[in-house]
């Protein structure tokens, strides 16, 4: 089933919620993707999967993008049953970034979303523990967002502490005999 | 998390640290484990240790200097690892490669994979409690080594692909000593299989341990090995080829579940075995029919838009490869997802009710590898 019947079952089902871009595809260096309507992420992905022609069971990765005003989640999907592919995009408003989870759908995408939350900031509603995957959990910020900025200070699991590099290191004498020898004779 | 470790108000039940470092996670890998005795009632892995931001440091360097990075996300099989990005760069390119480079990348590949799959069995041996196959699989894994570092200078991470070729040609002699390694291998497996892979205490060990039935192995993502372990018949070299793999014949091994359940720590361990058979297959093979003509097709300008998706059969199962060009020499976004990235999530709900000795086996079973969960 090539991308244009998938489209096609698509849009049948969920009307204009679903719209396929073909525009990079036609000058033939992309893989063509599907664009779906945020609100309704979970309910296609439920459809790709138990639909006998379609039947995505294997959800190859989700992934974030930063695309200015807007957060993208890239869905890769691909089915053994049929050995075919399928990219879903979906995007949410950058200062309300809430998607649907699709936990229920794949028990795969448990730590997928999990890592787009780490590093995008996007919420999965209904998630079962949505918590930071890669970095510590008082890591401060989105760190694969385009306008992030580094922190001053490091947090690792236990709070800010500075530098090693930059702490001032007691200068010591350089010859232990000096010490002998500043001492008073007979004291 | 925290309130996970800090509670010590569970009744019989006890929280307790397995790593990050303990020889038998395999890299920094945490598992906060809940026991009751020794029986487990789960445990979760904690990952992150080796978090590299390697998908940001992509978005800041052109292209064609993230190979050694890539090296570093799985580091037992960079070759493979290499190839993925190579194939992601190139389809978005629409870039040729040469022939010859073609079956370069296949060799080095599946030469990596062979010291791979050693690296994984020899110490799965070893964590369940048998020493003898490690140095037996680290000096096969070792010639190995000697092999790559000699068309590539490095023994490790070897940077040896580029997009649109490889950086070296092969050394004078080189084909003869591969092949003279390749006729070697063949006898080093059924010495392997009466060493171990039949030896009744390691199917004691391992069969019925921690079994995946098939259902839950698509569910959660499995992939290569793990996912042909448990029955299902999907090698991205034959059903998504890339590269040469549709001119070459290997079979997929699948689990039987011979020794005991479909899916069990027995069928993954036998199942790399099966693969370095082939892997050996597929070498001479390449050996044989190595063209002559150009190694490297140097791309004039990498400046791409639009994106590309790739798929190579890594050794630890089907790597994936995102990437987003945005017409300047540096990428908009990478993103790779890892078959021990997957593996990993299945530990939880597999180490339900299992002894906790189980865990080490089940980890060293699916080959999981810390820095290719963190990236």
């Amino acid at each position: 089933m090539n991308i244009d019947k998938i489209h096609e079952r698509l849009l049948d089902h969920f009307g204009g919620d679903v719209v396929l871009s073909l525009t990079a595809a036609e000058e033939g260096i992309c893989d063509p993707f599907i664009t779906v309507a945020g609100g309704r992420i979970d309910r296609v992905c439920l459809f790709c999967r138990v639909e006998a022609d379609l039947a995505f069971d294997f959800c190859q990765s989700i992934t974030g993008m930063d695309t200015g005003e807007t957060l993208t989640c890239v869905y890769h999907l691909y089915s053994y049953a049929r050995r075919q592919t399928l990219v879903l995009k979906c995007s949410v408003p950058r200062s309300s970034a809430l998607m649907p989870t699709c936990t229920g759908v794949w028990p795969a995408a448990d730590w997928y979303e999990r890592e787009v939350y780490d590093m995008f900031g996007v919420v999965f509603e209904g998630h079962p523990d949505l918590r930071r995957l890669l970095l510590p959990d008082d890591w401060v910020g989105h760190p694969m967002l385009k306008d992030y900025k580094e922190q001053p200070v490091y947090h690792a699991t236990v709070g800010p502490h500075s530098n090693p590099l930059e702490l001032e290191i007691p200068t010591t004498r350089e010859n232990p005999m000096d010490l002998l020898d500043s001492e008073e004779p007979g004291a | 998390m925290n309130e996970l470790i800090f509670s010590y108000d569970t009744g019989d039940e006890m929280v307790l640290n397995m790593g990050p470092h303990h020889p038998s996670t395999h890299g920094v890998l945490r598992f906060v484990i809940r026991t009751d005795g020794e029986i487990m009632r789960d445990a979760t892995p904690v990952v992150g240790y080796l978090h590299r931001a390697i998908e940001k440091i992509a978005e800041g360097i052109p292209y064609e200097s993230l190979m050694p990075y890539v090296d570093r996300i799985d580091y037992v099989s960079a070759m493979t690892a290499d190839h993925c990005w190579a194939l992601a760069v190139e389809k978005l390119l629409g870039h040729e490669v040469p022939e010859r480079a073609e079956f370069l990348r296949v060799i080095a590949g599946e030469l990596n994979r062979i010291s791979s799959h050693a690296i994984c069995i020899g110490v799965m041996a070893m964590d369940v409690g048998a020493i003898t196959p490690f140095p037996y699989l680290l000096r096969e894994r070792e010639t190995i080594n000697d092999l790559l570092e000699e068309i590539c200078g490095n023994r490790l991470t070897y940077n040896y692909l580029r997009v649109g070729g490889v950086s070296h040609d092969l050394p004078p002699g080189w084909i003869e000593r591969c092949q003279r390694f390749v006729d070697h291998f063949d006898n080093v497996l059924p010495e392997l299989d009466r060493l171990i892979t039949d030896n009744e205490i390691f199917i004691d060990r391992t069969a019925n341990v921690c079994a995946v039935t098939p259902e839950e192995a698509v569910a959660y993502g499995l992939v290569g090995p793990n996912l042909r372990a448990s029955g299902v018949d999907f090698d991205v070299r034959r059903d998504v080829a890339y590269s040469i793999y549709d001119q070459l014949e290997f079979d997929v091994a699948v689990g039987t579940g011979s020794m005991g359940s479909l899916g069990d720590c027995w069928d993954r361990f036998w199942l790399r075995c099966e693969e370095m058979k082939q892997s050996n297959r597929i070498l001479k093979q390449c050996l044989a029919q190595l063209p002559q003509g150009p190694i490297y097709n140097k791309p004039k300008r990498i400046r791409p838009t639009g994106e590309a998706w790739a798929r190579v059969e890594s050794a630890r199962g089907d790597m994936f490869c995102y990437v987003v060009g945005n017409g300047t020499p540096k990428p908009e976004r990478v993103h790779f997802r890892t078959g021990s990235y997957n593996a990993m999530q299945i530990v939880k709900p597999k180490s339900r009710g299992v002894m906790v000795a189980d865990l080490v086996a089940l980890i060293a079973s699916l080959d999981v590898i810390a820095p290719e969960i963190d990236r």
